[in-house]
């Protein structure tokens, strides 16, 4: 039986200029359209018609977060060596120049790359934590954190008298 | 008692080629010497394959007949369907029109050596 089998990248866009700097949301946010429209490109150079046109038929731009920089693209089996080995030579996206593509991980199911990236972003975010030293930017990140996780009253909730 | 054993896989295929031009007349702005066919069929290949995939297959260029402009190539055998299809897709040579003709392809060279196409029965 002949398996659809499908690669899934999960990519994260690292501008190497403000590697250093606290990320901040872009001026124009990233689309899926130019994210696709330049791998394509790309692909189209280092594979010529052949590698382009296997691309184009299978390959997706699933999952794209503009305020991490982290792309979901699924591409099938066998095209897939082509973006592969296309990977080290993009050097713009859209608007985004002299930027370099990491590789954080591929999965064959955007499940596991799902998986992947929830832990990837729970790292990241000690990361981040650690990261920051003002001490008004640590609150706002604490409260928006606490906030997400539902959790603002749990210190009411511990100072209450505890059930006789 | 006797094996037969018939070892057929061979490293390499070659094939004997020849790049048609319209107005053969006419002069090409660059003469097509041993190295501008060369430079022909990778440009075929990268065009097509792209640079990494074109970059991928290596051909030789074995011997070349400037005259009737044809040559005989060799490439690797898991390369020969890339090759054969860069050369068959291939449209142009420096603005003029053209055509890559394959007139034998054999896994040994000695199969180039008669062809029963062009062979003059006396």
């Amino acid at each position: 039986m002949v398996r659809f089998k499908n690669r899934y990248f999960v990519l994260e866009i690292v501008h190497p200029l403000h590697a250093s700097t606290h990320r901040s949301v872009q001026e124009q946010k990233l689309t899926s359209q130019e994210v696709y429209h330049s791998l394509k490109e790309e692909v189209h150079k280092s594979h010529g018609d052949y590698g382009s046109a296997a691309f184009s038929i299978s390959c997706n731009v699933k999952y794209l977060n503009p305020y991490t920089n982290t792309i979901f693209v699924r591409i099938r089996r066998g095209p897939h060596r082509f973006l592969a080995t296309t990977l080290p030579f993009i050097k713009k996206i859209g608007k985004q120049d002299n930027i370099f593509l990491n590789t954080l991980y591929v999965g064959a199911t955007v499940r596991n790359c799902h998986k992947f990236l929830r832990n990837h972003n729970r790292q990241q975010l000690a990361v981040l934590l650690k990261k920051i030293t003002h001490p008004e930017e640590r609150k706002k990140l604490q409260t928006s954190l606490l906030r997400a996780c539902v959790l603002e009253n749990v210190e009411t909730w511990n100072t209450q008298t505890p059930m006789q | 008692m006797y094996e037969r054993r018939v070892i057929t896989k061979s490293e390499f295929h070659y094939m004997r080629v020849s790049l048609d031009v319209q107005n053969p007349a006419k002069a090409l702005p660059v003469e097509l010497t041993n190295v501008y066919f060369k430079q022909a069929v990778t440009a075929a290949l990268t065009r097509l394959f792209g640079d990494i995939g074109g970059a991928m297959v290596a051909v030789d260029v074995l011997k070349y007949n400037e005259g009737d402009r044809s040559a005989i190539l060799r490439v690797h055998s898991h390369n020969l369907v890339k090759l054969w299809s860069a050369l068959t897709l291939t449209d142009r040579y420096m603005s003029r029109k053209c055509a890559f003709r394959v007139h034998q392809v054999s896994p040994y060279l000695m199969g180039l050596a008669v062809n029963s196409r062009e062979y003059e029965h006396t």
